[in-house]
């Protein structure tokens, strides 16, 4: 199962309006995990933050 | 740290593994130089696959999976070329003619299907990024499908070793690749162009599978630097679900020099989950 697009996950974020489920959340800093601990910021976090935002939003509506 | 102890592989025993590798059929080399060379008329290439008895097997077996809603009525090589799609059968014949010179079983613990849909979101990444860059796109495919070609070198060639290298990089917490630098001296990208160069791919592929994680200094824009970032980009995506699996970090010269805006970022995440989702290559993973 694939917690970014698994149907638990549009659950939970139905559950959070505006932002993304603890899950999805979790999981993303879990990914990246390197550069967050580093303070650094991986040119791909926020694309792919905004991304799954977009997503969670758009599954509420 | 350098734990030699648990040195089990040489540099030099990994060369003449590869070496023994069965080569690439003939026609795979036709397939692909029509391909890129964008001269492939779907006749052109129902011709090669129908010279082809292996090739020939894997399309039709493909075409009659359940997946395309024409289940056991596809009986020849034309239909299923139409049914399908060369792109799709192109990612079919690179992967069942790369894992049929390769034992999986010799290394049961390897995620061969996790491990070929993250391929498979790297070439269809990889492609999308390299277009409007000049880039030529069926090399991109081809490298992102090869990029971690290595890896199952390394897995179905020294299984143990490679095991080991997986639990020092879960007890690390680093990437694989550090692991193999560290246990084995040699990691799977170099790994990966010793078998593109025995294979015969094209160089620029070859280059690609070799620096995908380690991209040259240059002025312009290269293949390896689109594989390297289509790379990231996957993992980011969480495709292979791997419970320990992390984005690798970026080099920052390839992303400047692919300086992908953020509107092509989210366009090239929805096409690889889109792709994705239609994935299917007739249980041939």
């Amino acid at each position: 199962m694939n917690p970014m697009t698994s149907l638990t996950a549009m659950v939970l974020t139905q559950a959070c309006p505006n932002g993304l489920s603890p899950t999805v959340r979790t999981r993303l800093q879990h990914l990246f995990r390197h550069s967050l601990r580093a303070g650094r910021i991986h040119p791909l976090y926020q694309p792919i933050l905004s991304y799954r935002l977009t997503h969670a939003n758009r599954g509420q509506r | 740290m350098n734990e030699t102890a648990t040195r089990h592989v040489t540099g030099e025993q990994v060369v003449a593994r590869v070496k023994s590798l069965p080569p690439l059929p003939q026609v795979w080399h036709a397939l692909d130089e029509a391909l890129r060379n964008d001269t492939a008329s779907s006749e052109r290439v129902v011709r090669l696959i129908a010279s082809d008895q292996g090739l020939t097997a894997t399309t039709l077996k493909l075409a009659n999976s359940p997946f395309y809603g024409v289940s056991g009525r596809v009986a020849s090589v034309r239909d299923a070329v139409r049914v399908v799609g060369i792109q799709t059968l192109w990612a079919a014949t690179v992967t069942t003619t790369a894992m049929a010179r390769f034992d999986a079983a010799a290394c049961p613990g390897f995620d061969m299907a996790g491990s070929w849909r993250h391929a498979f979101s790297t070439a269809v990444c990889a492609q999308f990024l390299a277009e409007p860059r000049g880039i030529d796109p069926c090399a991109a495919y081809t490298a992102g499908l090869l990029h971690d070609i290595g890896t199952l070198a390394l897995a179905t060639s020294f299984p143990e070793a490679f095991n080991e290298t997986l639990s020092w990089a879960a007890r690390h917490d680093v990437p694989p690749v550090d692991a193999e630098r560290e246990l084995l001296g040699i990691d799977h990208a170099v790994v990966g162009g010793l078998v593109a160069n025995h294979w015969r791919l094209a160089p620029i592929v070859a280059d690609a599978v070799r620096q995908h994680h380690e991209v040259p200094d240059g002025p312009s824009v290269t293949l390896a630097d689109v594989v390297h970032l289509a790379d990231s980009i996957v993992h980011a995506l969480d495709v292979s679900h791997a419970a320990d699996d992390l984005v690798p970090p970026l080099t920052i010269s390839a992303w400047a020099r692919v300086a992908p805006t953020m509107a092509e970022l989210e366009q090239a995440f929805a096409h690889v989950e889109a792709r994705l989702r239609h994935l299917d290559l007739g249980g041939l993973q």
